[in-house]
């Protein structure tokens, strides 16, 4: 799922200069299910601006709703309509493609992100640690490396093994980062699959990662 | 076209012997000239580094350049995938053919993380199998998606290895694939003790490539354990460290034991040595001379 | 229900009020008397009870039945009467399927496995026999659809404003959630503070802290067991992992965060308890009034 986190709540106060009505918009997707931009985020931050508000003697309306999924033209458009009249600024708390759509639904508003979006990550609940899984390349070969990816797991994307800077199992960006190659190697080797590494892998064609992509449905 | 000095001496069978050196933070390059003038007579090539750690210093190419027509010793033009795209990358070979370069050594290159630069995005775009793959090619006279160029460059491709990797095995598979896609010779990382380089050689006897060994001389005893605590793949013995901890000269110490373990090469599978002595170059003649190599 | 063990060992009750005595819960609320729910069970008059919220309140912590000169085991006579409320429609906690995003938090927090992410319509369903009301679930549910019926938000609410209210001019306000099962029972070694008893220290909600301030409160002081100490296994850590995110959110907006303090108060530690708002006091008073109350 999409990983955001939250802005510094004073660079979201800066953006809201000037505006009366503010209109914080969550998302009971991705964000939702991580608890970073769904409806108690929602509320939480609309009470953390009313609360730089008082601070600063200012009257500013706030009203928080959220929507099931915000990069839901549709879903946006019927839940926010009736609504958005109220508001002379919208705060959506949901990652990029959200903010984008609520962007361009409301054409004479403006909308403002509450969040930078991060990654495509998994989550391991018992740290509370969400970690990145995926860049979106656009050619998958997670089949010929045991279910593991380098191209988002080794920060220098490597296809074709480990580079020099393996440490006792651990990454030279990063003492606690498993290096994703020695990772892939142990499941490999566990699985009888070895060989399947033991072939170069060419470079990667980056023609189906080049940005902005389309997909039909 | 010839083949270059380094390879004629590789395959001559005789112990070979190159060493490195840094490209100057700046613009000044009298001092590489006087270092590569120290050089000449000791070893057969000289290497250039490629921003070490992802520090901003000279392109190598120019000091190579100047290294083979100034001083008149051949080079070695070390390539990371760190900072050029697979275009830049070509672009780069081409004018070092051009200028007479005739050895590269194809690298990964340290994470820019790790440098002066730590903010810049990493490039990456090719590994160092892939970069050997992309030199082969240049070498058959396409560039890397086959188009024909006007004249064919003629390089020898040095890839590099870490004798002391744990796990070897993993080491060893990508080591076979640097061979497949084109590699000759390889510098490894520094070694330190003899029998990891002989279970490494005893690993690659099936492949015919040539071994040059890393041999780093030790500045002192804190040098040493900061490598065996942070520098991947290095084991110092415990003995060499405490020989560090006695020594009334470190640095004389630490060449003397470069000496005796370049004697220990020569007398093991390897093909030659790869003298690095970042900062300390002047000694590595003496450490030749002690190791009865010259 | 009628012929169970339970039942037959009822009768032996005379009414000593033992148990009542010695129930953290009744403790907490004059809602929750188990003598006077043996009582109704013996003379069959259980209707009343079973309609009521506070039934959940009981978490078997079996101090009545250990305690009980008769060995009547009251907490599963509880039990049954918690099974057969469900009839009536009185559960613990409902979940508003509506609102549900499947997430799970809930189902990971919970440490009995009482609620549990349906996987045929990825809605949260709550099973109250398992159930011992602790509100760690609400307190994680980012969809706020989950309501806790005992403890529910609203009430925690008007405890807030209450509390705040009713100190007087000039007094520091200091809003204390303390656990029932730790903290508070060395609460009434003092009087600087007004004090907001909970089941758990989990099942305090961020919009509890903010809504504190919000109102007016200069400091907020969350009492909870010590590590491994809690009664519901984990919910003072889930508390202070939500403590702090709410101190890093305070401290950006230009509230102190040393305005809101969570400690480690076991039961035994009354001298603790009364250093602890001591001191918290004291740096409310460096401190001054909350930044929030100063303006208008």
């Amino acid at each position: 799922m999409i990983v955001v986190e939250r802005k510094n709540i004073n660079d979201i106060l800066e953006n809201l200069k000037g505006f009366k009505k503010i209109l914080l918009v969550g998302c009971n997707g991705c964000v939702g299910i991580y608890q970073l931009g769904g409806e108690k985020q929602a509320i939480e931050l609309a009470m953390l601006i009313n609360m730089g508000n008082k601070l600063k003697d200012k009257k500013i309306d706030t009203k928080a709703i959220t929507v099931i999924r915000q990069c839901d033209k549709q879903i946006v458009k019927e839940e926010l309509g009736p609504i958005i009249t109220d508001c002379d600024i919208i705060l959506s708390l949901a990652c990029g493609a959200g903010v984008q759509t609520v962007a361009e639904v409301f054409e004479n508003i403006p909308v403002i992100p509450a969040n930078d979006t991060k990654f495509i990550g998994a989550q391991a609940r018992e740290k509370g640690t969400l970690f990145e899984m995926c860049i979106a390349c656009g050619n998958c070969i997670l089949d010929k490396t045991g279910g593991i990816c380098p191209v988002t797991r080794c920060p220098k994307s490597h296809l074709n093994g480990p580079c020099g800077g393996v440490y006792k199992g651990k990454c030279e960006t990063d003492k606690e980062r498993d290096c994703a190659w020695l990772l892939i190697y142990n499941k490999l080797k566990l699985s009888g699959k070895l060989e399947s590494m033991k072939k170069i892998a060419s470079p990667k064609d980056f023609t189906k990662a080049a940005h902005p992509r389309k997909q039909e449905v | 076209m010839t083949k270059s000095e380094l390879i004629k001496s590789l395959e001559s069978g005789k112990f070979t012997i190159t060493a490195e050196i840094e490209a100057p933070k700046g613009i000044n390059t009298e001092k590489i000239i006087q270092n590569a003038q120290l050089l000449k007579g000791y070893v057969t090539a000289i290497n250039v580094t490629d921003c070490p750690l992802g520090n901003v210093m000279m392109n190598s190419l120019v000091p190579c350049h100047l290294i083979q027509e100034k001083v008149g010793v051949e080079a070695v033009l070390q390539m990371t995938c760190r900072d050029r795209n697979r275009i830049g990358i070509q672009a780069d070979f081409l004018g070092a053919a051009a200028l007479g370069i005739k050895n590269i050594l194809a690298l990964t290159g340290d994470h820019p993380r790790l440098g002066d630069h730590p903010q810049a995005k990493p490039v990456f775009d090719l590994d160092s199998v892939q970069l050997t793959m992309l030199i082969k090619k240049l070498n058959e006279g396409f560039d890397f998606n086959g188009h024909k160029l006007e004249g064919t460059p003629k390089f020898h491709i040095g890839v590099a290895a870490t004798p002391g990797a744990d796990p070897l095995e993993l080491e060893i598979i990508k080591l076979e694939k640097k061979m497949e896609a084109g590699a000759e010779f390889v510098q490894t990382q520094a070694v330190y003790d003899i029998n990891i380089l002989d279970k490494f050689m005893d690993a690659v006897s099936h492949l015919s490539i040539k071994v040059l060994v890393g041999v780093v001389p030790l500045k002192s005893a804190g040098m040493a354990k900061y490598m065996n605590k942070h520098v991947p793949g290095i084991k110092i013995p415990e003995d060499i460290i405490k020989r560090m901890e006695k020594a009334e000269e470190p640095i004389k110490e630490g060449n003397t034991i470069a000496a005796e373990f370049l004697k220990a090469v020569k007398g093991s599978k390897a093909h030659g040595a790869h003298i690095m002595a970042v900062g300390t170059q002047q000694y590595v003649p003496t450490i030749i001379k002690q190791a009865g190599l010259i | 229900m009628e012929t169970s063990n339970a039942k037959k060992k009822a009768y032996a009750c005379y009414q000593c009020g033992v148990c009542t005595g010695i129930c953290p819960m009744a403790r907490l609320t004059e809602e929750f008397k188990p003598r006077l729910i043996v009582q109704d069970f013996q003379s069959n008059q259980t209707e009343d009870i079973l309609k009521k919220n506070s039934l959940w309140l009981c978490a078997a912590c079996y101090c009545c039945y250990e305690n009980c000169p008769q060995m009547i085991n009251v907490t599963d006579i509880i039990a049954d009467l918690k099974g057969e409320a469900v009839k009536y429609g009185n559960v613990p906690l409902k979940v508003n399927e509506d609102k549900c995003i499947g997430c799970a938090n809930c189902e990971y927090v919970c440490p009995y496995g009482a609620i549990k992410v349906d996987v045929h319509d990825s809605k949260s369903k709550s099973n109250p026999e398992l159930c011992i009301s602790c509100g760690s679930c609400a307190a994680e549910c980012p969809a706020i659809a989950i309501a806790m019926q005992n403890f529910a938000d609203q009430q925690m609410k008007s405890a807030i404003e209450k509390t705040i209210s009713s100190f007087g001019k000039g007094e520091l306000r200091i809003v204390s959630f303390l656990c029932n099962w730790s903290a508070y029972a060395g609460a009434d070694s003092t009087t600087s503070s007004r004090s907001i008893r909970v089941m758990c220290t989990g099942r305090i909600d961020s919009l509890f802290i903010y809504h504190a301030f919000l109102s007016g409160a200069d400091g907020v002081l969350i009492g909870a067991c010590n590590r491994g100490d809690c009664y519901y296994a984990s919910g003072n850590i889930n508390a202070e992992k939500r403590i702090n995110k709410i101190k890093k959110q305070l401290g950006d907006i230009g509230v102190e965060p040393e305005r809101l303090r969570f400690k480690w108060i076991s039961r035994s530690e009354k001298q603790k308890f009364a250093d602890v708002i001591t001191d918290f006091t004291e740096k409310l008073k460096k401190l001054g009034p909350s930044p929030l109350r100063k303006m208008r």
